[in-house]
């Protein structure tokens, strides 16, 4: 046996002492707002909250959108799936990074590029106006459900994509074979074999897009204007507009348990929807196209896939350029550095660049170093402490932004204007993803690998570091991207949190997008689009780096 | 007629073909195992069979029926997969009754001939089980039974034993062909395993390069292996450059000494193959075929035989190595066991160990 450097201990304990102040001290906070307002047991807040048909209407639209977005979502992303899983074509690896691609797109960005395609100046109703003369747009899609369903559909489609798209790529091709050698038609080999295998990851893959849509904050916000609002849109509301506090610490305890409900389901099926070793393929089944009507299907379904999920993003873009009369332009580029108000709450929007990337640089260094932690913690083999500590680990992840964000609000006392507030939540929020990343690359170290070393003289420090780091770099590589992209476009809890002189990019753009007047969209258009970019550059190393071990979540 | 004729089928993967022109004949109730190394296209024979492949030329018969235009599912045939394919979102009775569904049958029928098949291959008690809680054994006879249930007109079996172990798999290959015997079912048997054919096989269709290189009973393909690939591939290694001159055309001309044929031969240049089944009597003595005088360079001890490793000094200074095998009880006979690396041995040899093989010969076996 060895032993464990007391020095370890501390290590381990700092990831725990940071969920303990960072994320279950502010849940605490919320539930006593909720239930003890005036710091005495009582339940007629609630009781008020809970009589108000606005609270139940919420309830309701939050559940329908993020089923129609769930529903909507898979129809769209099966057949993609069916195309990554069954087929092999040229760029395939490039076309599976592209399908993630919206994942990674701060809700800013995408609400943004959803205006500049389908908004009242946007490509579409260009393009139609001139098209068949129309002296008005014809799509007139901004602030209703339709809008805000196609924005959670373009978000959520390499989810589905990646989820059931690696089942179906690992499932036997000999059962649907033997299928057909026992007398199924095509039909029939479907919906008695295929299908039925396919159920639970299709069901774990709706589940997680529902539970995405279901805290829905940025998409709504922006895109639903006033008429719509899902609880998270509600919570920001009650807590920053009108300050009603106990309504908002009630509206997130429900949040918080429907969210938790959604995930334990979500953690059952998914363990489901693992196929044991013995019934996947011994090769990979991809294979190339052959007959002409395959030839179409493929072709068919990957343009239509690309064009829906570039669309918005090239539209983004080139609106960024072009919005206004005077054609191609980079005045909405140069007016980011121009503080038009001089006020001393508005900052240049450029300044807004630099806060980012200092805030998103602190959120790498703290996020890695406990995520490394944190990863090392559970990793330790046989550790009951370990499997107890596994799911506290991602249960950030259940949490959404919005609520998180009220509740430092709201437990933070004198701090809650601090410039610190906006990394940590963002560390937090990150956290999940930095140790999932880790974690598999950890687990799969050998543990000989290090017994080796030692017995070759290394000490335990040179063995950490002649081991374990270069064993564990692309994983590391992997975890900081994901943290500076989480941090880059986190807008729910920086909404709340941001103080008015230190806004990050999203914010920006979202009181650019709040503001009249061309010259603000046209900014909103330019900082999306950098922001775009820094975002689109993340995923692209994040492909790089990513062993297909590392894909845990 | 033949049940299943298959005339010059072709198949190309994109610009590798795999078939080059086959043609193999079934008898109704005959057991036909197809032998090759991996990648011969044996598999590949039984997938455009079963209708799983489209052929790029060649035709399928089976018995009157032209299985062009016939698609998989309505062929009647039975596929049993190496991987057994069994389907792991229904249990035991319901990977049985499948096709037995799929035919329409009624579900009072399919009860008892499910229970019929479990019955057959010895899994009665079993029909409730999921497919995890099996055996690897257990599977394999899931996946008979389910293939036998519907009454194929023709079962394929492609590497049914192949990912079992060794010692299962040779208790197996014996049950196996004791039930297809017993159904009466006609059948192709795709196997890597010379022993699995043999034992299995009522004939043997030896492939190579997408080609059949050799048919015949499992003795007859034993007894005269057609081509040096297939000796090579049974197993038989001893090959020496030979020559049959066409005034002698009963001896071969080999590096080694002249050899007596048991027959006369197609006099030309070809390969000579002596089996490694050594007639004891024969040790020290001149055989009636000829003799072979080498140096024992490795010996070892296999329980019922002993290997040995013959270095033999050729014409023309290359040195050929020659495997033999011989029975333990040699040693008991004459108290002590006469042989040990590096003594020097006559080895006589018999006509029936010989055969020649026509063609070039690229290499024969040295070293």
């Amino acid at each position: 046996m060895r032993r464990t450097h007391p020095l370890l201990y501390l290590l381990y304990l700092l990831p725990l002492l940071f969920l303990a102040a960072f994320y279950f001290y502010p849940l605490l906070a919320i539930f006593r707002i909720s239930f003890a307002p005036e710091g005495r047991w009582t339940l007629t807040g609630i009781a008020e909250t809970v009589q108000r048909p606005l609270f139940w209407q919420v309830l309701w639209f939050t559940t329908w959108q993020a089923a129609a977005s769930a529903g909507l979502t898979l129809v769209a992303g099966l057949p993609l799936a069916y195309i990554f899983a069954r087929y092999e074509f040229p760029g395939k690896p490039l076309l599976r990074a592209l399908t993630t691609l919206p994942f990674v797109m701060p809700t800013v960005v995408v609400a943004t590029a959803f205006t500049a395609l389908v908004g009242p100046s946007g490509l579409l109703n260009i393009w139609l106006q001139a098209l068949f003369d129309l002296p008005r747009p014809p799509l007139r899609l901004l602030g209703t459900v339709w809008i805000i369903l196609l924005a959670h559909v373009f978000y959520n489609v390499g989810v589905v994509v990646r989820l059931v798209g690696s089942f179906w790529a690992h499932l036997n091709p000999h059962l649907e074979e033997a299928a057909a050698v026992l007398g199924a038609d095509p039909a029939r080999r479907w919906w008695t074999v295929t299908f039925p295998l396919l159920v639970p990851s299709t069901v774990a893959a709706g589940l997680l897009v529902f539970l995405f849509c279901f805290t829905s904050f940025g998409v709504v916000l922006i895109l639903g204007g006033l008429r719509y609002a899902t609880l998270e849109v509600e919570i920001y509301r009650q807590a920053v507009s009108l300050f009603n506090l106990p309504v908002a610490a009630f509206l997130s305890l429900v949040q918080i348990l429907l969210t938790f409900a959604i995930m334990a389901l979500y953690t059952r099926i998914q363990r489901r929807a693992s196929l044991p070793l013995e019934f996947r393929p011994a090769q990979g089944v991809a294979r190339a196209p052959r007959q002409r009507g395959e030839w179409l299907l493929v072709s068919g379904g990957l343009v239509a896939g690309l064009a829906f999920l570039l669309a918005p993003l090239l539209a983004l873009a080139w609106r960024s350029f072009t919005l206004g009369d005077q054609g191609f332009t980079l005045q909405y580029y140069r007016e980011l550095a121009v503080n038009r108000y001089g006020s001393a709450f508005f900052v240049p929007p450029m300044t807004a660049v630099g806060n980012s990337l200092l805030v998103a640089a602190g959120v790498v260094v703290l996020g890695l170093f406990l995520g490394t932690a944190s990863a090392y913690l559970l990793a330790r083999p046989r550790s009951r402490l370990a499997a107890l500590l596994d799911p506290v680990f991602l249960l950030p992840l259940g949490t959404s932004a919005v609520t998180l964000g009220f509740g430092y609000i709201v437990a933070m006392g004198p701090w809650r204007a601090s410039l610190w507030l906006v990394p940590m939540a963002h560390t937090l929020i990150a956290a999940p993803f930095v140790v999932r990343a880790l974690l598999p690359a950890l687990r799969g170290l050998d543990p000989r690998l290090r017994e080796a070393a030692a017995v070759l003289g290394a000490s335990p420090a040179r063995v950490w570091w002649t081991v374990d780091v270069p064993l564990l770099r692309s994983a590391a590589i992997v975890a900081a991207v994901f943290a500076f992209t989480i941090s880059l476009g986190e807008f729910g809890a920086t909404l709340l949190l941001s103080r008015p002189d230190f806004p990050t990019m999203p914010v920006v753009i979202y009181r650019a997008l709040g503001q009249p007047g061309l010259l603000n969209y046209g900014k909103a258009l330019a900082m999306s689009t950098l922001l775009m970019a820094v975002a689109a550059a993340g995923i692209v190393v994040i492909e790089r780096f990513r062993l297909d071990a590392v894909s845990e979540l | 007629m033949a049940l299943l004729r298959v005339r010059g089928l072709r198949k190309s993967f994109g610009s590798q073909p795999v078939l080059r022109g086959v043609s193999l004949d079934v008898e109704a109730g005959e057991l036909v195992c197809l032998l090759g190394p991996s990648g011969c296209g044996k598999t590949t024979f039984l997938r455009v069979v079963a209708g799983l492949e489209e052929p790029d030329g060649g035709t399928l018969h089976f018995g009157s029926q032209d299985l062009a235009q016939v698609p998989v599912h309505r062929r009647r045939f039975g596929l049993m997969f190496q991987d057994f394919a069994l389907f792991p979102h229904l249990n035991v009775y319901d990977n049985v009754a499948y096709g037995l569904r799929m035919a329409g049958w009624k579900e009072a029928a399919v009860r008892g001939r499910v229970a019929e098949m479990l019955a057959l291959v010895n899994l009665e008690g079993y029909a409730g089980r999921t497919v995890f809680e099996l055996s690897g054994g257990e599977r394999q006879r899931v996946a008979l039974a389910r293939s036998l249930a519907p009454s194929p007109r023709l079962l394929m079996l492609d590497e049914p034993l192949g990912s079992l172990d060794r010692t299962l798999r040779e208790r197996l290959m014996v049950e196996l062909r004791a039930i297809l015997k017993e159904v009466g079912v006609t059948a192709l048997y795709v196997t890597h395993d010379q022993q699995e054919a043999f034992a299995v096989a009522d004939r043997i269709a030896v492939m190579h390069r997408g080609e059949f290189v050799q048919i015949g009973t499992p003795e007859a393909v034993y007894a005269r292996p057609a081509t040096p690939f297939v000796a090579r591939f049974l197993g038989l290694n001893n090959l020496v450059p030979a020559r049959v001159p066409s005034e002698h055309p009963r001896q071969a001309l080999t590096p080694l000494g002249t050899f007596r044929l048991p027959e006369s031969a197609h006099p030309g240049e070809g390969l000579l193959l002596i089996r490694p089944e050594v007639d004891p009597e024969h040790l020290g003595q001149e055989g009636e075929a000829g003799a072979i005088w080498g140096r024992v360079a490795a010996l070892s001890f296999r329980g019922s035989d002993y290997h040995m490793e013959l270095e033999v000094h050729g014409e023309g200074g290359q040195d050929y190595r020659l495997a033999f095998i011989l029975p333990t009880h040699l040693g008991r006979r004459g108290g002590a066991w006469p042989l040990q690396v590096g003594t020097r041995v006559r080895l006589g040899i018999h006509t029936d160990q010989l055969v020649f093989l026509e063609g070039p010969t690229p290499g024969g076996t040295a070293g």
